[in-house]
């Protein structure tokens, strides 16, 4: 094993910064999705063929992300069937402690094939995550079969999904929530619509 | 859930910044932090300047990251730019890099 202390092991170039005193990195490059969206897995909102792909990692409890729900909205509407838009799990537990059982809940309801309604109207209701009461009224309105529902989040079924969604969160350079990719690369600006679509339609 | 796959391949982190520990308590506190912050407040910058992560103009470190192996070796680097929290991938590939078994 090579032992000097210039030896490096990243994929990207990066400076050694025992070189470089305190100098900005000349050429920045936003990390990329390395986990490719899957239709069969994924929860995709659109035409699954679109030329536009938009993935967020988000948090149900963020309230950055609950700012950024309206926004993805606009892209939305503005970007029309262009558009497929994916939502992966990334909650921060140490931080938001109704964020595992909130992305439990939308998981559970889209395994009976409610996912967006469920994950609409937890951002819809961030303030409410904390009384489960809520969810489950919502469960039963959606015509869920409550009794799976509410058994499948007691026994964490979809746990590993959703650390499985952190973890390539993480791999891809995921720094907070919400975290956007647009088609492919980190959305580094600022989490508004006007923003992502300039990103997302943008000649590369 | 980040720190876990740190543990993984047995390494700690440690944060640091030229700010006071008062100021890192508070920070720590808010953040709910479940790592140390050490504070490179006296004599200012010195051990930021050490890694070549000081930037002398604004008095602060550079948002910079260390991977150092078990004889305290810098076995990656990387600087990103003010605005951009750099995430943690890049760590997670050179700690991998490192348990590699080597020819």
């Amino acid at each position: 094993m090579a032992t000097t202390t210039a030896t490096r092991h990243s994929r990207r170039p990066s400076k050694t910064l025992l070189e470089a005193t305190g100098k900005e990195a000349e050429s920045y490059e936003p990390p990329k999705l390395v986990v490719p969206v899957d239709p069969s897995r994924d929860h995709v909102q659109g035409d699954s063929k679109a030329i536009l792909t938009l993935v967020e990692y988000g948090d149900y409890q963020c309230p950055f992300c609950g700012a950024a729900y309206p926004e993805v909205k606009k892209v939305q509407k503005e970007l029309g069937s262009k558009l497929r838009f994916v939502f992966r799990n990334f909650p921060l537990t140490n931080v938001h402690e109704f964020a595992m059982v909130a992305a439990e809940t939308s998981e559970a309801a889209g395994v009976q094939g409610k996912f967006w309604e469920m994950h609409d109207f937890l951002y819809e209701h961030q303030r409410t995550l904390g009384d489960y009461s809520v969810a489950l009224a919502h469960a039963k309105k959606l015509g869920l079969d409550t009794q799976k529902f509410e058994r499948e989040i007691s026994q964490h079924v979809y746990q590993k999904r959703i650390k499985d969604d952190f973890i390539g969160g993480v791999r891809s350079g995921v720094n907070g929530t919400p975290t956007f990719y647009v088609n492919g690369v980190r959305h580094d600006g600022p989490a508004e619509a006007d923003a992502i679509v300039k990103s997302l339609t943008a000649k590369p | 859930m980040v720190m876990p796959e740190f543990k993984k391949f047995n390494a700690e982190l440690l944060a640091i910044s030229v700010d006071n520990i008062w100021s890192h308590l508070a920070f720590a506190k808010d953040r709910k932090l479940n790592f140390p912050v050490l504070s490179d407040f006296e004599p200012k910058g010195n051990i930021s300047r050490k890694f070549g992560a000081y930037k002398e103009k604004i008095g602060e470190s550079a948002r910079a990251l260390f991977v150092l192996d078990d004889k305290g070796i810098v076995r990656w680097s990387h600087l990103s730019p003010d605005g951009v929290n750099p995430g943690a991938e890049g760590i997670l590939s050179a700690l991998e890099q490192l348990n590699k078994p080597q020819a």
